[in-house]
């Protein structure tokens, strides 16, 4: 019997083996019999399947579903490697009852799974006067309530959230606002009043109030219908847990792992609001939009002055409503005076005061009071304008001297002004010196030639020096008459000293033939310069004549200057003097 | 004379013709414009105005003393002249403006050319001309001539004589622009028509003071252009702005 039930066993396991392995696709949920207020974990684990898309939870009767993480796990059998992901949902029950969850397809791609159903047994929760809770919402609600049942545009209220929740389900103190839309309205922040409990249809509630200050923008019908993020403290169920896809190492620290936190969104009650205008009827021509309930107070002084002198207005206004908006009252003040803009000099909002300062001059000694001042607003629980006066304040004016600040107007009489705008320029102051006519054109056209000349010469002159600058010899063969000029100058000067003239004419031909010829100095001698100028084609007379002229230079320079000269070698040296000019320009014609 | 005492002499004549005593009529003219006889304070302007055909402040004044007596075409020409001698002449401005918001005249649009070109007058644009001509050619000579002269002076030549190109430019806008003059408007109820004849058919209407540019002269009439449109005006119609000589 005992071998007949370990075989069936083994038969069942193998068979579930067997079908655990076919199976690409699991879907499992944990616990499958929970109460209200607590959640369950639904699992999608998809084997191998790495690109396959994320599952969708469809909406479920009877559950609010919301995503709770993904996990991937490796797994290695036999050198097998398999990848699992696991998708996770909070199922979290908003109705007692027997529910089916699936059966769903599932398209992983290339093929379609099918998941099958689970059940999943919700037990109503037991209530604190021992009756069952059958729903979530008679577990855990929110109301929003106005301070006014009807608002005025521009009206400040109140505007409270209240949620409610069974002594059974404990929340913690974390509670947001989702997507609330206050069109219309202009909302401060919410702040937390004391919490309580609430009696409501024999269930006991623990309630959490919070309160926003509300201003009224715009007149029209609004409805204020916002969500709420809840988090439900649950016992944490460690049972049946899946060594791969339970839940995460760091989960088990929180609440050193016995309870755990549920996410839960929470629809308030709507809270239907309509913004009426303010009454055209009855409005007081200063009233400036001044909406609530406020008391107003005016001191003025000193109310004994001078003329010109100022007096400071202090205006104070207090109480409920759109202090912030609030402003000073606007002063209506006869001929004499001249008013200054009211500084706002004090504000308190939580005590709902302002306090304004203004200054006033009167310029006028006959001014005798000051005149009364109105402050205007709209009381929407009266449903009507109010006005408060303060004054008239007699003043005391000293008249005819001049004040610090302002002259008083009888102390000078205001100038008769007439309209300002555009005229002429006036005329213009004669001038100190007049000419007839233009001056006339001072250097004659022609004339401004001169300068373009002038650049020509100069630039045909800096080539000039340019070239000489390149070329020496050049330079020396230009510079070479002016060598002969310069020694026969000297050798004529020297006359009466037949031998130094001779030495000067001498030195004349080597200082002309020299650079003329490309001679260094001591190659200039009557062969060197004949045979030269010979193939340049001076004629023979000329030839013989500058050999004589050679030869006489030789001849006297060699002679020394203690032989005494005779009477035919001062002939000709006079001879020579007269016709080398002459005989040089030759030669120089010859070489060129 | 000995050489000490013309020195003094000539510095005086000099100082005498630079400081000399304004002319008595300007004075004159004055007192009568102040008096409100604005037909004789013009009478005497129009003397000054011809013997000092270069004078500014006696066209200005002019200019006020026709407007003074409603005479708003001519007062304009009178203001362009100004402008025309000393073209930064912000009081002329002002007055021409005034007198043409006055009339409701087109305000003148000018060209870019106009716009660079007329900050100076045409004698200032010569006188620069001719000025940095000759130092320019003056530096760059002596810079050819005397090597050792620092560089400096070379490229001192090379900038004035690039000025001068420049002010040239100035000057021959002037000129160029003096073929086809302004003329404006002095009469009231003129009408460019469309061929230079009394009973041609009108083009557009030239209100006085309005500025106009003379393309062609024949015989008594203009052709004139105004905003792209061109017409025939009667010559005794207009006041032509000549250049100053």
């Amino acid at each position: 019997m005992r071998t007949r039930r370990s075989n069936v066993i083994a038969a069942l396991l193998a068979l579930a083996l067997t079908a655990a392995r076919g199976a690409e696709v699991e879907m499992d949920i944990e616990p499958r019999v929970l109460r209200l207020g607590e959640s369950a974990i639904c699992r999608i684990v998809i084997k191998d399947a790495a690109n396959a898309p994320q599952p969708r939870l469809p909406p479920l009767q009877g559950f609010e579903v919301s995503a709770a993480g993904t996990e991937q796990n490796i797994q290695i059998v036999n050198g097998r490697q398999s990848l699992f992901t696991a998708y996770r949902f909070q199922l979290t029950p908003i109705a007692a009852g027997d529910f089916k969850i699936g059966p769903f397809r599932y398209d992983l791609g290339d093929r379609v799974a099918d998941i099958p159903a689970v059940e999943v047994r919700v037990l109503p929760m037991q209530g604190n006067g021992g009756e069952s809770v059958q729903s979530m919402n008679e577990l855990l609600f929110a109301t929003l309530t106005s301070s006014r049942p009807k608002v005025y545009v521009q009206e400040v209220f109140d505007i409270t959230l209240n949620v409610y929740a069974q002594p059974g389900l404990n929340l913690d103190r974390n509670i947001s606002l989702l997507n609330f839309d206050t069109t219309g309205l202009a909302l401060s922040g919410f702040e937390e009043l004391a919490s309580g409990r609430e009696a409501i249809d024999g269930r006991v509630y623990d309630v959490r109030r919070f309160r926003a200050r509300a201003t009224a923008l715009t007149s029209g019908a609004f409805t204020l219908n916002p969500r709420l993020r809840v988090n439900i403290i649950v016992p944490r169920s460690r049972g049946n847990r899946d060594p791969f896809f339970g839940d995460s190492f760091f989960d088990s620290f929180s609440l050193f792992g016995r309870v755990e936190t549920r996410a839960h969104t929470l629809e308030a009650r709507p809270l239907s609001l309509r913004v009426h205008d303010l009454p055209a009827e009855g409005r007081p021509s200063n009233f400036s939009g001044a909406v609530g309930r406020f008391s107003f107070d005016l001191s003025a002084s000193p109310l004994q002055l001078r003329v010109g002198e100022p007096i400071t207005m202090r205006y104070r206004i207090q109480g409920r409503g759109n202090i912030d908006t609030v402003r000073a009252p606007e002063l209506a003040l006869p001929d004499g005076f001249r008013a200054f803009e009211a500084q706002l000099v004090e504000q308190n909002a939580q005590s709902g005061l302002k306090v304004f300062e203004q200054v006033i001059i009167p310029r006028s000694a006959t001014i005798k009071e000051l005149p009364p001042v109105a402050f205007s607003w709209f009381d929407p629980e009266a449903e009507r304008y109010e006005t408060m006066v303060r004054g008239p304040y007699p003043l005391e004016l000293a008249a005819g001297n001049a004040g610090p600040i302002l002259q008083g107007v009888e102390a000078q009489p205001a100038l008769e002004r007439g309209p300002l705008g555009a005229d002429l320029v006036y005329l213009k102051p004669a001038p100190r010196r007049l000419r007839a006519a233009a001056p006339a054109s001072d250097i004659p056209p022609a004339l401004h030639g001169l300068p373009a000349l002038a650049l020509l010469i100069a630039a045909v002159y800096a080539r000039h020096r340019e070239r000489l600058l390149r070329d020496p010899a050049r330079a020396a063969r230009l510079r070479a008459p002016r060598g002969a000029r310069e020694g026969l100058a000297r050798a004529r000067a020297l006359a009466h000293n037949v031998p130094e003239a001779a030495g000067a004419l001498a030195d004349a031909l080597a200082r002309f033939f020299g650079p003329l010829l490309g001679l260094p100095p001591g190659r200039v001698d009557a062969e060197s310069v004949c045979s030269r100028l010979q193939q340049s084609g001076l004629d023979t007379t000329r030839i013989r004549e500058l050999r004589s002229l050679f030869d006489f230079c030789e001849r006297m320079r060699y002679a020394g200057p203690a032989a005494p000269a005779t009477e035919e070698d001062r002939t000709a040296l006079a001879r020579h003097l007269e016709r080398a000019p002459d005989l040089l320009r030759a030669c120089k014609r010859a070489v060129r | 004379m000995s050489a000490r005492l013309l020195i003094p002499a000539l510095l005086l004549i000099i100082a005498c013709a630079a400081f000399g005593a304004p002319d008595p009529r300007f004075d004159a003219a004055r007192a009568s414009y102040d008096e409100g006889r604005f037909a004789d304070a013009l009478a005497l302007y129009d003397e000054l105005t011809k013997d000092y055909p270069h004078s500014p402040e006696a066209h200005f004044n002019r200019g006020n003393a026709l407007a003074r007596l409603g005479r708003a075409g001519e007062a304009i020409a009178a203001f362009q002249r100004v402008l025309m001698i000393a073209p930064r002449d912000a009081d002329a401005r002002a007055n021409l403006t005034f007198l043409r918001d006055a009339a409701g005249l087109p305000k003148p649009q000018p060209s870019l050319r106009d716009v660079t070109f007329g900050a100076l007058s045409a004698r200032e644009w010569k006188a620069i001309a001719l000025a940095a001509w000759w130092l320019g050619a003056a530096a760059l000579a002596a810079s050819l001539l005397m090597p050792r002269l620092p560089n400096i002076v070379r490229r001192a030549g090379v900038a004035l004589l690039l000025a001068a190109l420049v002010a040239g430019a100035g000057w021959g806008h002037w000129r160029l622009r003096q073929r086809h003059p302004l003329a404006v408007v002095i009469a009231p109820g003129v009408q460019a028509r469309f061929a230079p004849l009394a009973d041609a058919t009108p083009h557009f209407d030239a209100p006085e003071g309005l500025t106009l540019r003379v393309l062609e002269q024949s015989g008594a009439w203009l052709r004139v252009q105004e905003d792209r449109r061109e017409g025939w005006i009667p010559r005794e119609g207009v006041a032509i702005l000549e250049l100053e000589s």
